[in-house]
């Protein structure tokens, strides 16, 4: 009977932990996390892959900045940056245009933006 | 009888000193033309980001010498980029240090719009000969153009002072080019990047001097074409082209067909 009991504890135990991870990763996906932001810069001027390196170094230069994405094509660039480092506006722009070019448009999110332009709307 | 031999033997050795001087000049004029994201032959507006370094190389090779020039380019500002570089020169296979430059292009005019941007640069550069008998060279110019995502045109003009202590002064010259570019592939950059170029090249040479007093017959001008390419991957860049003379007037003679290579990193 103790073993039984036993055995219905740790089901049960087994039964929680599974419901709790899977829904703090259902969390986690709907919400982005809870420590990045997604960062979207439309950025004018970019016209060549050679130029638009600086861009890359200057991003990289705020702390914790990871998966940086170009897209010359439609000019825009996304990153992630951990929420305590978030960087204002200002910062971002003028980070762009120590870079040598424009920012047209800065945007914020919780969740990753598309790597295509059709989600500027965003 | 005497003096008419001294004579044309004196004329015979400034006529060859300056033929000397002039090819020497076009060797490290050609050289000072610094390739940064820009026209090969000619001067581009593009400067480089704030805090960026950009080292590179050019080769330029023609008939009997080739010519090196190791330079170091950096961002002081979002708008001024500040290059320095030596040159070294392999004339009729003596390969030598000829000298130093520095060049300051500093952007005043910027315009930008999604996938273009059109910007206009002053250039102030100044080559410093190893042999101080040799002359210091001042330019002075202006370059504009357009970068997009499919198209590119620059146009530049520059002065240059020739200075020099000897009693043979050549002339002060007027360099310009124009330039226009196409990219023939779709843009991307996380893929190698390609751009080609036709670049026009001039230059006017102004009369010679010889103890204060004019040299007939050294002034003219020059023109030549080059097709030339830019391929880039990310922050590395390899640059090459062939310059053919066109066409000269005055006594200045057209460039002879010459080649010129250029590596260039941004760090």
């Amino acid at each position: 009977m103790k073993n039984l009991n036993k055995t219905k504890v740790f089901l049960l135990a087994v039964l929680l932990t599974s419901i709790i991870f899977s829904n703090y990763n259902y969390t986690k996906e709907k919400t982005g996390g809870d420590s990045k932001v997604y960062i979207k810069l439309v950025v004018d001027g970019l016209a060549c892959p050679f130029c638009a390196y600086g861009l890359e170094k200057k991003i990289n230069t705020i702390e914790g900045a990871e998966n940086l994405f170009i897209n010359l094509k439609d000019g825009f660039v996304t990153f992630e940056v951990p929420r305590e480092n978030l960087p204002g506006e200002e910062k971002l722009k003028e980070i762009v245009e120590d870079a040598g070019f424009v920012a047209r448009e800065i945007s914020f999110s919780e969740n990753p933006f598309s790597k295509e332009k059709k989600e500027d709307q965003q | 009888m005497i003096l008419e031999f001294y004579h044309e033997r004196l004329v015979k050795f400034l006529l060859k000193l300056k033929t000397i001087l002039i090819l020497y000049i076009l060797v490290i004029f050609s050289a000072l033309r610094i390739a940064a994201h820009e026209p090969l032959y000619g001067n581009g507006p593009h400067v480089l980001f704030k805090g960026g370094f950009a080292p590179g190389i050019v080769i330029q090779s023609g008939f009997g010498y080739l010519t090196t020039e190791y330079s170091l380019g950096y961002g002081l500002t979002k708008d001024w980029t500040l290059n320095g570089g030596v040159a070294f020169s392999n004339l009729n296979h003596s390969y030598e240090y000829k000298g130093f430059l520095i060049k300051n292009k500093y952007r005043f005019y910027s315009y930008f719009k999604p996938g273009l941007s059109i910007l206009v640069s002053a250039i102030a550069a100044v080559f410093v000969p190893k042999n101080s008998s040799a002359p210091k060279v001042l330019n002075l110019g202006i370059t504009g153009g357009q970068e997009s995502i499919h198209w590119y045109w620059f146009v530049d003009a520059a002065y240059a002072f020739i200075i020099t202590d000897n009693n043979f002064k050549p002339g002060n010259e007027i360099n310009y080019s124009a330039t226009i570019g196409y990219r023939p592939f779709e843009i991307d950059y996380y893929k190698p990047d390609l751009v080609l170029f036709i670049e026009g090249i001039g230059k006017y040479q102004e009369t010679s001097k010889q103890n204060g007093s004019t040299v007939t017959n050294t002034s003219g001008n020059y023109w030549a074409i080059a097709p030339t390419f830019f391929l880039s991957y990310k922050n590395y860049a390899l640059r090459g082209g062939v310059e053919f003379g066109v066409a000269n007037t005055g006594s200045i003679n057209k460039p002879d067909t010459n080649y010129k290579i250029s590596i260039e990193l941004h760090i």
